[in-house]
């Protein structure tokens, strides 16, 4: 694995900062990863030395094939989706854990199928909070008691209204 | 309406040019055809109705009023049983101040907000068929700046619009299509259902797909709750039959246990709560606008 890993290093096809960046994962391991699902601004994906890439893009009739494919959201807020849950194996660099290697299967990178156009009418609904009550708890007119009246309303020629805080 | 119907030709055709172009043609940005989506954001649109030609400046949603009314409805909810669905169709079509007496004991001012406003672009159920072009949708914001038929017009609210109605932009426009649309692009680059950002939009509203149902749900031990009452039922009628035959054993324990059944089940105790849940109301499925469109994808 090293080996061809090397070799794509090597041959020149590659743009050099990906070139580079294989070839500083030389020295350390590659383990196993189960990780099958990964969130992305850019993936850039390159082809094993013998074998081009073989692409089929949702929509297009035809299918393509490159050495080195990179996919990118620029203004898109949204971070792409990378899928390799069809893959046989996943080898991931101990030294960039970023820098994955991938036998087998599909790997697929997905953008976001709906913007943020309608997320106003999907918003969680707000709970409406209770007003604090404003009416008094108990009321108490000389040995009777009243609890939760509404308003009390006090007329009369005099009286004298003591107020506690 | 010959002006509409002459600018739905011409999008037919634009349409038609892209779906035959030959595969091999240089990609380009065009894109159209028919699309269902729940709303359109779109940046100083110009509309044009059967009666006006209207501007308007900034970024504006285009919504069926179905769509914005089940939004609103599933916006804000009461605690307990929730009563708010119910309180926006009272608050429409019935009487505002009962509606708004009902929610008197809650800190409502946002909702009431939300409420009048949604009031002034419905008036009738079947307006849930119209389609409406607001500033904001969380909180709702109506229109209130805009130039029709040449004339600048400030402080009147922008209503709601029957169809068909062209909207058309060259500042940019955003939407999301969904399943059934039939989309074409020039370059084939186009799935069942994707969020799109367009430069420039033409688009013809023609009707809207309302496919939202208003449901009762939250309910646990649905079936125990219907076995409770119909045994209630049974023993209560059984008891009625026994004090006709004259056994007062057999009434009193049918009687008992007839009535106990019935207070578990619906009288609104904390256990009842707890057993059954509490029902809530909410508003499911949606509201879509079909439009055809013809444009540049950005």
């Amino acid at each position: 694995m090293k080996q061809e890993l090397l070799e794509i290093a090597k041959q020149g096809q590659i743009d050099p900062e990906t070139a580079r960046r294989l070839a500083a994962c030389m020295s350390s391991e590659f383990k196993s990863t189960p990780s099958r699902y990964f969130g992305a601004r850019k993936v850039i994906i390159v082809a094993g030395a013998s074998e081009l890439l073989s692409i089929r893009i949702s929509g297009f009739g035809e299918s393509f094939e490159g050495r080195q494919l990179i996919c990118s959201n620029v203004d898109n807020p949204e971070n792409l989706e990378v899928i390799m849950a069809e893959c046989e194996m996943v080898l991931q660099s101990a030294k960039d854990p970023d820098v994955l290697y991938v036998k087998g299967g599909e790997t697929s990178i997905t953008g976001p199928k709906y913007s943020d156009v309608t997320k106003d009418l999907d918003t969680l609904a707000e709970v409406l909070e209770i007003l604090p009550r404003k009416d008094p708890d108990i009321v108490q007119i000389d040995n009777r008691i009243y609890r939760q009246t509404g308003t009390v309303y006090i007329r009369g020629p005099f009286y004298v209204v003591i107020i506690e805080r | 309406m010959n002006e509409i119907q002459d600018i739905s030709n011409l999008m037919d055709k634009e349409v038609e040019a892209i779906t035959l172009a030959d595969a091999s043609d240089l990609p380009s940005r065009k894109i159209g055809g028919k699309a269902s989506t729940r709303g359109v954001k779109l940046r100083n649109p110009k509309i044009i109705t059967a009666e006006n030609k209207i501007e308007i400046l900034g970024p504006v949603f285009l919504v069926s009023v179905a769509e914005l009314k089940k939004a609103i409805k599933n916006r804000y909810k009461t605690p307990g049983q929730n009563i708010f669905p119910e309180v926006v169709d009272d608050f429409i079509f019935s009487n505002e101040k009962e509606a708004l007496n009902r929610l008197r004991t809650f800190d409502s001012a946002q909702a009431a907000s939300d409420l009048v406003n949604l009031a002034k672009l419905v008036k009738v159920p079947s307006d849930s068929a119209k389609i409406v072009l607001v500033s904001k949708i969380k909180p709702l914001e109506l229109v209130t700046e805009y130039i029709i038929d040449g004339k600048h017009t400030s402080g009147n609210f922008l209503g709601s619009f029957d169809l068909p109605l062209v909207v058309m932009t060259d500042e940019g426009a955003q939407f999301d299509f969904e399943n059934p649309s039939h989309v074409v692009g020039t370059n084939k680059r186009v799935e069942e259902s994707m969020a799109i950002n367009m430069n420039s939009i033409m688009l013809i509203a023609e009707r809207v797909d309302d496919n939202t149902i208003q449901i009762t749900g939250g309910l646990k031990h649905v079936g125990w709750g219907n076995m409770m009452a119909i045994v209630s039922l049974i023993c209560l009628l059984v008891g009625a039959f026994s004090l006709i035959e004259k056994r007062l054993f057999f009434f009193i324990v049918l009687l008992i246990s007839g009535a106990g059944l019935a207070i578990a089940r619906y009288l609104p105790t904390n256990w009842n709560k707890r057993f059954f849940g509490i029902s809530e109301i909410q508003v499911v499925g949606n509201a879509y606008t079909v439009f055809k469109f013809y444009g540049e994808i950005a």
